[in-house]
């Protein structure tokens, strides 16, 4: 029997009442305009969102991608051309351990003040309390457009490269009341530590002291909260929110060929926010690793969108753990480089990237001619996909398989295996869980574990790990295999921790190698062939213990919108690109601030 | 000895403060014993950036966020005790800025988001959920409320937030993508700014809604049907009622009050448990902080937004007591003593 109801007429009607007085409520949202139309240029980045935003770009709160376009170095180092191009500096000179810097006068802070001399020293002073330039001696300012660097002995391209490229962001003005006190303490250190890094109980004492000095000054620098960044680059911060920071041309800017009036960063941290913004169009570029399906759609969408593959200068891959066996047998390191395919992993987790070299050297392909060896070349192993030699070596190294085919230690242990991975990666995730059901098809049981962040850096630190999922062969930022052979082999080197590398190991010539000392001789001399003999004697050691194994040299690719809000983007064998071992966002505020890239309406 | 006689009410501040000072101490040992050492973290990046011993950088790091683990957990959480009854919250260990001003900034745009989407599923939901209690036996109503009900309830609030994302802010156009209100205009109480809050609220707040619309749909049928099996409402048909008092009066005003209940504590859940959704439309409420102290082991942070989760918990509850009073006075005979 039907229940008779109260409403049995206007049941419909209530029914359509309701939706249209839902529809209605949405409409004053509908009709505002929509957002993509504003001018400008529009790119995707993140920075700490108000209250926490300020001004210091040396603290936490100020750090963003904002920087990018409001500071900029002396001079931008292109790595395709190995040449440096002028940025506040004019001209450099090195002569034997000092470095002579011109700047340019024109050159002004966004508040107006003049940039000067006092303002390279007070940026280089911070950055040597946060502890670079261990054998710096003085920096000096003998008139208000020439900056001094001098060091205990020569250095080597490495130190120059990061006096020349990084960000000059302490002006004077601001920061200038640390500079005093932390010369002070840089010419105490300089008496009493000197050259020699081998220091006696009585120096170590001081220099641990003397970070605490340290310390302290920057703590106070740290403190400054000023509301927004004053730099010298072409755009000024003009006002932040939690979705959008919007910087402005800055009229003192000395960069007067800019022609682009606006900068709008949208918040995007994840890939899929980045693919949402430009399968709208919202973003004039934008640099998400994208699978090859989804890129399609975007250009499908958007065929004004460019797409490019840029190198990123970094290898993904895997640390082992030498603690846990049987990750400390080299033979079981070096099978499992042979039972993984790299080719088909990088296809997974990073499609548009190289599948990484054979021989797992910490180099860039690009750059793997420049130093190694026709000699060393010959006396190095190949890691090619050879599933049979794998299981024939593990087999003669007196590993076993039980009945249902998993592998057991020569001890008769059942081997299985962990990949740690940093949560939220979603392409380093896809590549490693390839990786487990390969090895676990192998006869390896493998299992992808994610952690957050934090608790991912300590449990490769404490060595809590098996493998672990990380850019292990890294240039960025300098550009050279110091930086990875660092990573690698240094004390408290962040791979060589993880992997607990001993202090010594055996070299190829039969003889222990001091990994700390090789590794400062790639890192800092200014004699060129010690340090490609160091760098070769490392290269050999990481091919032979293999402590990481690389899979992909990975690429960014960059989505450019061209003519909807800007035009100009170049070609994708531009030499210019290759700025972007800085970081993408460099490339942006450079093509922006010398011009190239200007307003898509009519000139 | 005259034995000191409370209120209802007086009794159920006093529980509400006790609710608060364990919370206050279960969290704030919970969070301590979290596996992630930042400490670790920010002196294993001073050993790798200054090549410090490992020793002296951890003391930086403690010095750094002005925290020391050496002091035993009681006497930092009387050290915090002492702080609160003097209205301080202490400063964030990470941002370097006082808690109270992170949460002051970020709790209005969360009530905002809370208070719409709350007002829109909880509505929606009790009034199909009664309505498909009524009409039961309207398959085609019921397999509609059946169905979004298990829409609602199965997918993830942060998935729904994506496809609303793609569709509405990607494809359609109609809202804004991400925020919570449009740069151009200037916070405050004008015109401008109060439509674009509206706008940018809106899909966001689409995401709660669609995310809970289901559970209230459940909770006001199941309590509807309940209600539907009493004696009373059999009376109240053979005495000849108008169906509409019948629905009004005996069934709508009894069913309500197990959801009215469910009420305040979901919305004391909405005030912490937002992050994926906030965190997706960069909205700039508590959960967008959360999810920051959480990653970052603000534990200061973390401790504040807690704080005022568990005390927005125990007020709702109170507020929950006070609605169900008026809607049923027989529940005052326990509390208007």
């Amino acid at each position: 029997m039907n229940r008779p109801g109260p409403f049995q007429n206007r049941f419909d009607r209530l029914l359509k009442w309701g939706l249209s007085l839902g529809l209605l409520a949405l409409l004053p949202a509908c009709l505002a305009s929509p957002t993509n139309q504003v001018s400008g240029f529009r790119c995707s980045g993140s920075w700490f969102i108000p209250p926490s935003f300020h001004g210091n770009p040396w603290s936490q709160g100020g750090d963003g991608t904002h920087l990018a376009f409001v500071y900029e170095p002396l001079f931008l180092y292109l790595p395709d051309s190995q040449t440096y191009l002028p940025q506040l500096g004019l001209s450099y000179k090195i002569s034997g351990k000092r470095l002579d810097i011109k700047l340019r006068p024109e050159a002004r802070w966004h508040d107006g003040r003049p940039f000067t001399s006092q303002d390279v020293k007070s940026s280089f002073l911070i950055y040597w309390l946060q502890g670079w330039g261990g054998r710096l001696k003085k920096i000096e300012t003998p008139d208000p457009h020439t900056v001094q660097f001098e060091w205990h002995e020569a250095v080597g391209p490495l130190e120059i490269r990061q006096v020349l490229g990084r960000r000059i962001q302490a002006a004077a003005h601001l920061f200038g009341q640390w500079s005093k006190p932390a010369e002070s303490l840089l010419h105490t250190a300089q008496q009493t530590l000197g050259a020699d890094r081998r220091y006696s109980q009585a120096q170590q004492r001081f220099y641990e002291n003397l970070q605490l000095k340290k310390n302290d000054l920057l703590q106070a620098a740290y403190a400054l909260r000023p509301p927004e960044p004053i730099g010298t680059n072409a755009y000024r911060v003009s006002k932040v929110t939690s979705s959008e920071l919007v910087l402005k041309r800055s009229p003192h800017s000395w960069h007067k060929a800019a022609r682009v009036q606006e900068v709008r960063i949208l918040r995007g941290s994840t890939n899929d926010v980045m693919w949402a913004y430009l399968l709208g169009g919202d973003i004039d570029a934008s640099h998400a690793t994208t699978p090859p399906d989804v890129a399609q759609q975007i250009q499908r969408l958007n065929p004004r969108v460019k797409l490019f593959h840029l190198p990123d200068f970094a290898n993904f891959g895997y640390v082992f753990n030498f603690r846990k066996p049987p990750l400390g047998d080299r033979v079981f390191r070096q099978a499992l480089a042979r039972l993984l395919d790299r080719d088909r992993l990088r296809m997974v987790g990073s499609y548009y990237s190289l599948t990484s070299d054979s021989q797992q050297l910490p180099l860039m392909q690009s750059d793997a001619s420049h130093w190694v060896s026709p000699e060393l070349k010959a006396g190095l192993l190949s890691y090619h996909y050879q599933p049979k030699q794998a299981f024939q070596a593990l087999s003669t190294a007196g590993y076993t398989r039980n009945s249902q085919g998993q592998w057991l230690t020569p001890q008769g242990q059942k081997i299985a295996l962990e990949i740690a991975v940093i949560a939220g990666y979603s392409d380093w995730v896809l590549a490693s869980e390839a990786v487990a059901a390969e090895l676990s098809h192998m006869g390896i049981p493998t299992q992808v574990r994610t952690y957050d962040a934090a608790l991912y850096h300590q449990l490769l630190r404490q060595g809590q790990i098996d493998l672990a999922a990380a850019f292990g062969f890294d240039y960025r930022q300098l550009m050279h295999p110091g930086v990875s052979l660092d990573r690698l082999f240094s004390q408290g080197g962040y791979l060589g921790m993880a992997a607990g590398l001993p202090v010594r190991l055996t070299g190829r010539k039969g003889r222990p190698l001091a990994l700390q000392e090789r590794v400062e001789t790639v890192v800092g001399s200014a004699d060129a062939n010690a340090a490609r003999a160091a760098a070769e004697d490392l290269l050999w050691l990481a091919n032979q213990q293999l402590p990481f194994l690389a899979i992909y040299e990975k690429r960014i690719s960059v989505f450019a919108l061209e003519g909807e809000r800007v035009r100009g983007w170049p070609q994708g064998d531009d030499p210019i690109w290759s700025l972007s071992s800085t970081s993408i966002d460099t490339v942006y505020a450079y093509l922006l601030s010398s011009g190239r890239l200007v307003p898509s309406g009519p000139s | 000895m005259k034995k000191i006689q409370l209120t209802a009410w007086q009794n159920k501040l006093l529980s509400g403060l006790l609710t608060i000072l364990a919370a206050t101490l279960i969290s704030f040992v919970l969070i301590r014993l979290m596996p992630g050492d930042f400490l670790e973290l920010r002196a294993s990046e001073l050993v790798q950036q200054q090549g410090l011993p490992y020793a002296t950088a951890y003391k930086i790091a403690s010095t750094q966020y002005q925290y020391d683990p050496s002091v035993p957990v009681w006497q930092q959480f009387f050290n915090y005790l002492s702080g609160l009854l003097q209205g301080n919250l202490g400063t964030s260990m990470t941002l370097r800025i006082p808690v109270s001003t992170v949460i002051w900034q970020a709790l209005p745009w969360t009530l905002f988001l809370s208070v719409i989407s709350l007002a829109l599923s909880f509505s929606m939901g009790i009034s199909l959920g009664i309505l498909a209690a009524w009409y039961r036996r309207k398959r085609w109503f019921e397999a509609l409320v059946n169905g979004l009900s298990v829409f609602s309830q199965a997918i993830p609030d942060f998935l729904i937030g994506l496809l609303l994302l793609v569709f509405l802010g990607v494809r359609l156009r109609w809202f804004p993508l991400r925020g919570a209100y449009d740069i151009s205009t200037d916070p405050g109480f004008n015109l401008p700014f109060l439509l674009s809050a509206l706008q940018h609220a809106i899909l966001p707040a689409l995401a709660f809604t669609l995310a809970s619309v289901g559970g209230w749909i459940l909770a006001m049928r199941a309590a509807a049907l309940q209600v539907l099996s009493e004696d009373y409402i059999q009376v109240a048909r053979a005495k000849g009622l108008k169906q509409r008092r019948i629905f009004v009066r005996y069934l709508a005003r009894n069913a309500i009050m197990p959801p009215v209940n469910a009420l305040a504590i979901a919305f004391a859940s909405m005030i912490s448990g937002s992050i994926f959704v906030e965190w997706m439309f960069a909205y700039p409420g508590i959960g967008y902080f959360f999810g920051y102290a959480i990653g970052n082991r603000d534990f200061t942070l973390l401790q504040g937004i807690l704080l005022v989760a568990t005390v927005t918990m125990v007020l709702a509850n109170m507020v929950a007591d006070a609605i169900a009073t008026w809607i049923d006075p027989r529940i005052d005979s326990g509390l208007g003593k």
